[in-house]
């Protein structure tokens, strides 16, 4: 393992890698504070510049911009409460208030050391769960993969709010119809091309998420302008931050909450599909509960605790969500297969075998980790006043401009002008769905896993001669499908996170993982 | 109206996996393909069914009773929003990068609010440069800048 | 890197560009070549068009290349584009998929609609085993797949009835075994194929020999043959198909570079002069070995003779199997 740190090391180390992380640190931050761009935005709109570079470096830039943008969102929650994702709402039930009271610059330290811990921890987590995971998941069959991907997608019922179970779950449907599209990779036939040459090769990933999350946004924010007083406060708020240190006090409450979200935001992103939205709710519920009848008042009133845990989780799990990438191939969030994508773009198959046939790429993602941590807390805390004034570009300039970044993003993967098309009519049915309050996170979702699945099974069912024994005869397989049963009971049995993502429906139904 | 939103977003996507259902039906399959257990058609008809299911149990237990606010909303501005990004699609290879893309800003910036010419082009052509210089130049990402008629013959 | 630095001060990056064209020397063959790849940023056919135009334009042979990405219905997109716009500038990267699609009927054109300049590299197609496996050889494997082939499940990094799959049905016929019989598994990449037959969920792989060599040595997986005409120098030991007993099984997956369909003969022989000189210079060198690829060089007449050779050979055996 010391080897392979210092494999790491070495290729982080470079200068020009170095360069790569500060420039994709300061450009994440910038683009995860505009609203509507979350960290997939992010890296989405880096992958024309990451293809160009090799892999380690384009690697280590995506992730650099991963928790730039992460950072970035929890700072536009705790200044002006607009968290763009869904994974950074937490982070603005305490991180706001705190603003709101003089504070600000406070609770972005605090906001800042807490993912930094977060990152770090998780990353040591990492160090030695993903050789061990990967030298396990060697033996891995088709049907203990579909058996994960059931288990994924059942995450999401399970996390889903009272009485939006149907909805969530109505949406992962629809999401898994979108995955069907173009020539299915089994037997090669193509599916609901509607006789179109762009359709054969299926909706990309990075061209859905882009028009359901940035594009219906920005058209969001077109359709229902904000009032003068709101950007009146938003200017202020980036304005005047106060001062930024964190007093001994607060250190030592911040201490214990760090350690037990890091453990619990790492084990929740490791899940598939899971990730850093539910980590968070899940360390703040927790926080809350075992923090007592007198602290746990000042829960949403500017408590500490309370802005520290759903921070450290969501990075942990942001961390932890490379774990089933790296070592099984699987991204377990909408940002890692993005990630994947770009991976898969550079002729590297993320899965059991990276660990051992590219050591390099491996171990500089885990260092890159590490570095973009510190390089965050030490380059972008000082500058934060400044990044902060991103808040106060006036929407008329700033709004096209999101539309812009957005589809040339796509573009300039593919280069194909159908894609622009293909996005507005996205954008339209986005709009609309979210206008009704129905969530996009389970759609991408059910698109990411969907096609994993499928291929799976039928993979599985081949080689078993059309046979669905090996549901019940392959020990690891049905262990795991017993835990996706598990996790579709466990709603019915607590209801305290429901009731926290009710509040997270209502405020975003955008994803942040 | 007299239909709450979940009703209404039920429905939408009740036609949506009808029309869905309706269209994997037209999947083309060898003879010796359909024979198989599980081929190209059967996911997407499982798919339909639990698709169809789904949106009629939204329909008929709605979760919540909002209704839909249509007052307030710039659908207008919206709609046109939709039709720029389109034509922006269709006049990117003719026009060429730098013009289409100005034209795309400045029109947007327009519709926003922003009336000044000068701030129009001030803010979008710098930038549109800018950005293809850093593309075609940093990044060897080839973006016809020139509109066809201006092209060189070959 | 130093690119990206370059760009950065914007106005330098300009005057930089027109200086590497104005270094441009005497062996100079062309002044521009525009690539056109028919696949996004990133990925097999971006690799081997950036690639070749790096050795061209830094060997001098060509002055300067631009690179135009253009993806969409598995290659088509790009190819009716080449036709449409008839741009003697233009050479487009393809490779063996633009015979097996085509005869599918993905897109309607063929290489006949273009004009081909030339197949530069190649990989071959290698039969591959996990090391603890007990087929010893390729008759080992030919043994239980006539014994029962609905026990040797065979993957490949290709859907049914793509070139994975074509392969194992064209070396199992060339051995005398029911083609049809096969029971390919398959997978959505080559390296998930690789992880599949290392978990051990199938018995044998179809894959390229490139990316079986590499696993070969480090002792994971035995190659049982190769679909090359003769041993190849990376693998002495391995027998080629033909030897194996699977006789006249030869296979080449190349890539290559076609023109546009109304060029001239002077000017598809000024790119093909231009190629095979690059095959001489250290600048290709480096490309093709930080790569892993294999020269192969026809050109002209010989490389479209190759093509129908490879079209009627595909397209026998997709029917054979059913897919036609």
């Amino acid at each position: 393992m010391l080897e392979g740190i210092m494999i790491g090391l070495t290729t982080a180390l470079s200068i020009q890698n170095l360069l790569f992380v500060m420039m994709g640190c300061l450009a994440g931050t910038f683009i995860g504070m505009l609203p509507g761009l979350g960290p997939m935005s992010a890296i989405a709109l880096m992958i024309p510049i990451a293809a160009t570079l090799d892999p380690s470096a384009g690697i280590i830039l995506m992730a650099a911009v991963y928790y730039g943008a992460i950072f970035g969102g929890s700072t536009s929650s705790i200044l002006i409460n607009a968290p763009g994702v869904a994974s950074t709402v937490a982070t603005s039930f305490d991180g706001y208030p705190m603003a709101k009271s003089g504070k600000a610059g406070k609770a972005l330290a605090i906001a800042a050391y807490s993912s930094f811990s977060g990152g770090v921890i998780a990353a040591l987590f990492l160090l030695v769960a993903a050789p061990f995971l990967a030298s396990v998941s060697l033996s891995f069959q088709s049907t203990d993969y579909f058996a994960l991907m059931v288990l994924g997608l059942v995450a999401v019922a399970a996390f889903a709010g009272k009485g939006d179970m149907a909805k969530a779950l109505l949406m992962t449907v629809i999401g898994l119809m979108l995955s069907t599209v173009g020539t299915d990779q089994t037997q090669g036939v193509p599916r609901f091309t509607l006789g179109m040459i762009d359709l054969v090769d299926g909706i990309s990933f990075l061209l859905l998420v882009m028009a359901t999350f940035a594009l219906s946004e920005a058209l969001m924010a077109i359709l229902k302008p904000k009032g003068d007083a709101d950007r009146l406060k938003e200017k202020e708020a980036s304005e005047n931050l106060g001062s930024m240190a964190v007093s001994k006090d607060e250190v030592k409450e911040m201490a214990p909450v760090i350690g037990r979200s890091s453990i619990l935001g790492f084990l929740i992103g490791v899940l598939p599909g899971a990730g850093a939205t539910i980590a968070s709710f899940l360390a703040y519920g927790t926080e809350q509960r075992i923090a007592g009848p007198e602290k746990g008042k000042q829960f949403g009133k500017g408590s500490v605790r309370g802005l520290s845990a759903p921070e450290t989780a969501n990075n942990a799990a942001a961390t932890g969500s490379f774990v089933p990438l790296l070592t099984l191939g699987i991204p377990g969030s909408g940002t890692t297969a993005i990630m994947l994508g770009a991976l898969i773009g550079y002729g590297i198959q993320p899965g059991p075998r990276l660990y051992i046939d590219q050591p390099e790429v491996f171990w500089s993602v885990i260092v890159s980790m590490w570095i973009g941590n510190i390089v965050l807390l030490i380059l972008n805390l000082p500058l934060i006043p400044y990044i902060a004034r991103v808040l106060a570009i006036p929407s008329r300039f700033l709004l096209p401009l999101i539309l812009f970044f957005s589809l040339i993003g796509v573009y300039f993967v593919s280069f194909n002008t159908f894609d622009i098309q293909l996005m507005v009519l996205f954008a339209i049915a986005a709009v609309v769905l979210r206008m009704l309050d129905f969530p996009m996170a389970p759609m991408i979702l059910g698109f990411i896993l969907g096609g994993m699945m499928e291929e799976n099974l039928r993979r599985a069912l081949l080689i078993n001669n059309d046979s669905w024994s090996f549901l019940w005869e392959r020990p690891l397989t049905l262990t795991i499908l017993i835990i996706a049963a598990l996790c579709l009971v466990a709603p019915f049995l607590t209801g305290k996170i429901r009731e926290m993502k009710d509040r997270a429906y209502e405020r975003t139904s955008g994803s942040g993982d | 109206m007299p239909i709450s939103k979940d009703r209404l977003g039920g429905l939408l996507l009740l036609a949506f996996c009808i029309a869905y259902a309706f269209l994997s039906q037209q999947i083309r399959l060898l003879p010796f393909q359909e024979s198989s257990a599980f081929h190209a058609r059967t996911m997407p008809e499982v798919l339909s069914v639990l698709g169809i299911g789904l949106s009629l149990i939204v329909i008929a237990f709605p979760g919540s009773k909002a209704r839909l606010e249509l007052a307030g909303h710039d659908w207008l501005k919206v709609g046109l929003f939709l039709a720029l990004m389109s034509a922006y699609g269709l006049t990117i290879r003719p026009l060429g990068f730098i013009a289409s893309t100005s034209l795309f800003l400045m029109i947007g910036f327009f519709m926003l609010g922003e009336r000044r010419p000068l701030y129009l082009i001030a803010v979008a052509v710098p930038l549109v440069v800018l950005f293809w210089v850093l593309m075609t130049q940093g990044l060897d990402v080839f973006i016809e800048p020139l509109p066809t008629f201006l092209r060189g013959g070959n | 890197m130093l690119k990206l630095l370059t760009a950065a001060l914007g106005a330098a990056a300009l005057s930089f560009a027109t200086l590497g064209a104005a270094q441009a020397d005497g062996h100079q063959k062309l002044e521009d070549v525009h690539f056109l790849i028919p696949g996004g940023a990133g990925g097999g056919w971006d690799g081997t068009a950036r690639g070749t135009g790096e050795a061209l334009t830094k060997s001098g042979i060509v002055g300067n290349a631009t690179y135009e990405n253009m993806s969409g219905g598995g290659g088509g997109k790009a190819i009716a584009h080449l036709i449409e716009t008839d741009d003697g500038g233009t050479l487009m990267v393809n490779s063996t998929p633009i015979v097996i699609r085509s005869l599918q009927g993905v897109f309607p054109q063929s290489f006949r609609d273009l004009t081909p300049i030339a197949g530069t590299i190649g990989d071959y197609a290698a039969m591959v085993v996990n090391t603890d496996s007990d087929i010893q050889d390729f008759a080992g494997l030919l043994e239980a797949y006539n014994a029962d082939p609905s026990n040797v499940a065979i993957g490949g990094g290709s859907v049914a009835g793509g070139m994975d799959h074509i392969v194992v049905a064209l070396v199992m016929k060339a051995a005398g075994a029911d083609p049809t019989q096969v029971k390919y598994i398959p997978y959505d990449a080559g390296g998930k194929a690789m992880a599949g037959l290392l978990s051990g969920e199938i018995k044998g792989l179809s894959t390229g020999f490139g990316e079986a060599i590499e696993l070969a040595r480090q002792g994971e997986v035995r190659i049982l043959c190769v679909t090359a005409t003769e041993r190849l120098d990376a693998s002495p030991d391995t027998p080629t198909c033909d030897e194996a007993g699977a006789s006249g099984a030869e296979f080449v997956n190349w890539r290559g570079f076609f023109g546009a369909p109304g060029l001239s003969d002077e000017q598809a022989a000024s790119y093909q002069d231009a190629l095979e000189a690059m095959y001489e210079t250290d600048d290709w060198a480096t490309v093709r070995d930080r790569n892993g690829w294999v020269d192969i060089f026809n050109r002209g007449d010989d490389f479209t003779a190759f093509l129908e050779a490879q079209e009627e050979q595909i397209g026998g055996l997709m029917r054979e199997l059913g897919f036609l």
